[in-house]
């Protein structure tokens, strides 16, 4: 037994330690500094945080990778092993989560300064907070240090759904997300206790090899814990018939957080499905194609009928995770471990390029949300190519992106999708994925017709960006056609995931 | 049903209370979780809903520590339900908090005036 | 009738009881005093499976401090009389019933089948497991990480519901 954390336990851990120190930092400053004084320290103290943690993140995925000379992997020891991932595979979830975090407070400081009493000390605090739950829950080697992570990033994004607190619609939101969130936790929680009845034990590898190794797959109390362990998962990732949540919180909630949302949870939630892919009760394993062509469908028919841009972006992102549920498949249901490589690699891929898409959709609608609580409609952006060319480029972008047009990234990303579920024999879905896109691609289209072929309305007014959010837009814009040109600069990084 | 209920054997030796079968106390477990779900679903008053979580909550507790008896008083049980008992107290904080501030807008606590959001 | 059953079946009574209060009462005061019985209950058992020091603790956050959080919060705000509605009663009776009847036979379709027994392990005794579960918190090879990580959980917890709650103008006003 060893109670003492050494200097290699801290690096394993360093995104975490700094994220946390920054948060603990952030609060602590926020009490000795004047009104004015608070929006021009803290923004730029959190945007070092999060380098700072993106930095480590980075450091550690040279390290973890073969082939590095600096930290050979085996130098690193089995310290933590048994509750915690070191792996490339936590690495990437961390550059990705700190990624989306410094993107959503860029977007956010310009929007930020709007606000009536902008509560500088508590949104930043608690958006440092954010990727901490999430990298946890990818990291975890163990289901209730994966459960204390997804409360942790859950319970951030409640309060940051209402933190318009004298909003009616935002307090709204937030009830009704912590409503659903606290049911979808408390399922989440009785599913690990029929785990641990059935099994003895909560730890991922264990749980993994128990059902691998001779012993009865998962049967009886442990299969059912599996089950509904995933019923609380795929809420979280807003995979239908579990979506309901979806389009009223997406919209209550403020632009930035919706973006947050979007990205951060539904990246955490598929890399815990992936970690847990094999609890998936076998009985039902046919039911994850189905979910899946649910979702792509209901998402589709949802978004089709949406006027409000906030709660397109909402059933379209019901409709990404049924894209991603297709690659999934590959993964619960292929033929070993080529199968499901490929599609983990995919289903990252796709979560990378969805991450950088939204964050850019989301960030030109936060932009143009004025201080008022303005409705975000098509009639808002009509007119945009005129009125704001760099906005309107970027938001067409990132339609074409979500549609999967070429050559965006958003190509590539639904092409690995259908070709890893294509080769794992999963002709259904990535069929019907294949024709959902088609569909997808009048309501995305119809983004594009407002923006260039309509007339601007006459009093239209562009409220500024701040120069962080205008380059957060234009790194992701970038990003989006640089990966779409280019798509084996984001796949070869990922070359060295492995389950 | 009645008859495979009695069924049952008892628990191990060597454990607190043999003689109370394990399956006795899970299934106390699910019927409230159960009430826990029903709750939820049915009832339209905010704090009754926050207490019909923490009755599911306090369903997946008994579960692990039956478990953890089962398997001669494994510490990794109690060590689970250490982390719910916190998750339950959090939940309870950010719930009433978020209550308050629902109560100070709209001066009721029926969940089926949340409907400002076209659903 | 041995006594560890008679106890069982009191505890039972009493943990449904409260529940079924806590769901029925059109009163939310004697809804927060039926899962306050309730949760007693659910501590009696812990106290009958051996888990004194988790019995304890209910008691002392549960009881204590939940329910009297919860009490606070119908305090604060005014009785609501809400109308029942037949169809969600009907609709959500079934899927209940519809679920316990999966539960159940995932129960006794466990037929002694307990996987993870460590044989080696010996007839414990409570004294000993709070010892264990101590050393286990303490251990980075077992639950270290999430029991420092507990605390950033809790401190989310008491910023976000300080920001929440807090009245309009509060800072420095």
């Amino acid at each position: 037994m060893d109670f003492r954390l050494t200097t290699t336990d801290l690096h394993a851990l360093l995104p975490l330690v700094i994220l946390s120190a920054g948060a603990c930092l952030v609060l602590l400053i926020d009490l000795f500094l004047r009104e004015e004084a608070r929006s021009r320290v803290l923004p730029p103290l959190t945007s070092l945080i999060l380098l700072g943690a993106l930095g480590a993140g980075i450091e550690q995925y040279i390290s973890l990778s073969p082939g590095s000379f600096r930290f050979p992997s085996e130098r690193l020891g089995p310290l933590l092993t048994p509750i915690w991932r070191h792996q490339v595979f936590t690495a990437v979830g961390a550059i990705l989560l700190c990624g989306i975090a410094l993107a959503v407070h860029w977007i956010s400081t310009s929007w930020l300064r709007e606000e009536d009493r902008p509560a500088y000390g508590e949104y930043q605090c608690l958006l440092l907070l954010f990727p901490i739950g999430t990298i946890l829950l990818i990291g975890a080697r163990n289901l209730m240090l994966a459960f204390v992570g997804l409360e942790i990033f859950s319970v951030a994004l409640y309060v940051l759904t209402a933190m318009r607190r004298t909003r009616s619609r935002a307090v709204e939101a937030g009830l009704k997300y912590f409503l659903l969130g606290a049911f979808a936790a408390a399922i989440f929680l009785y599913g690990s206790a029929l785990i641990y009845a059935g099994k003895g034990t909560l730890d991922l590898p264990d749980l993994g090899a128990i059902s691998r190794e001779g012993l009865p797959a998962p049967v009886g109390l442990a299969a059912l814990g599996g089950g509904i362990l995933f019923l609380a998962l795929f809420f979280k990732a807003s995979v239908a018939p579990f979506h309901m949540w979806t389009p009223d919180v997406y919209q209550g909630a403020p632009t930035p957080i919706t973006a947050l949302m979007s990205t951060g949870t539904k990246t955490a939630a598929f890399f815990l499905l992936i970690t847990a892919a094999r609890l998936f009760p076998h009985e039902i394993l046919p039911l994850i194609p189905i979910l899946a062509i649910v979702s792509i469908l209901v998402g589709n028919a949802g978004a089709l009928r949406q006027t409000d841009l906030k709660r397109l972006l909402a059933y379209s992102g019901v409709a990404h995770a049924g894209y991603l549920l297709v690659a999934y498949c590959a993964i619960a249901l292929g033929q070993g471990h080529q199968d499901a490589h490929t599609a983990i690699r995919a289903i990252l891929y796709y979560l990378a390029v969805y991450g950088i898409t939204n964050l850019a959709a989301f960030g030109v609608l936060a932009w143009l949300e004025r201080r008022e609580e303005s409705v975000l409609t098509f009639e808002g952006i009509r007119g945009l190519g005129r009125r704001n060319p760099f906005c309107a480029a970027v938001l067409a972008l990132a339609a074409l992106s979500l549609a999967g047009i070429p050559p965006t990234a958003g190509f590539w990303a639904k092409y690995q999708v259908f070709a890893a579920a294509l080769s794992a024999g999963q002709t259904t879905a990535a069929v019907v994925g294949i024709l959902g896109s088609v569909v997808g691609l009048y309501y995305y289209l119809r983004i594009l017709v407002a923006l260039y072929f309509e007339p601007a309305p006459e009093e239209a007014r562009i409220p500024a960006a701040g120069f962080a959010g205008a380059l957060t837009l234009g790194l992701s814009g970038a990003a989006i056609l640089l990966f779409g040109i280019f798509p084996s600069l984001l796949v070869d990084p990922l070359i060295h995931i492995r389950l | 049903m009645i008859a495979s209920i009695l069924a049952v054997l008892p628990a191990a030796e060597g454990i607190p209370n043999p003689s109370i079968p394990t399956s006795w106390v899970l299934l106390l477990a699910a019927l409230l979780f159960i009430l826990g779900i029903y709750g939820f679903l049915v009832r339209r008053d905010l704090i009754v809903v926050f207490m019909s979580i923490e009755l599911m909550l306090n369903a997946a507790n008994l579960t692990f520590l039956a478990a953890a008896r089962e398997r001669m008083l494994d510490p990794e049980g109690q060590v689970y339900a250490i982390f719910v008992i916190t998750v339950a107290a959090v939940e309870a904080a950010v719930g009433l908090a978020l209550l308050i501030a629902w109560f100070r807008l709209r001066a009721t606590l029926d969940v089926e005036t949340a409907v400002e959001l076209e659903g | 009738m041995s006594a560890e059953i008679l106890a069982f079946l009191v505890l039972a009574t009493a943990t449904v009881a409260g529940g079924v209060v806590t769901l029925w009462s059109r009163y939310v005061v004697h809804s927060a005093f039926g899962l306050m019985l309730s949760l007693l209950g659910v501590a009696g058992f812990y106290v009958l499976l051996g888990s004194d020091f988790l019995a304890v603790t209910q008691v002392v956050v549960y009881v204590g401090g939940v329910v009297v959080l919860y009490l606070f919060g119908v305090m604060l705000t005014p009785p609501d009389r809400e109308e029942r509605s037949i169809r969600r009663i009907a609709v959500a009776g079934i899927f209940a019933v519809a679920a316990l009847v999966v539960l159940l036979k995932a129960v006794f379709g466990m037929e002694g089948r307990w996987y993870g027994v460590d044989p080696d392990r010996g007839p414990a005794s409570g004294g000993a497991v709070i010892r264990e579960v101590g050393n286990a918190f303490m251990d980075k090879e077992a639950y270290l990480l999430p029991f420092e990580i507990a605390s950033v959980l809790l401190l989310v917890a008491l910023v976000g519901a300080v920001f929440i709650a807090r009245r309009e103008g509060g800072r420095g006003s």
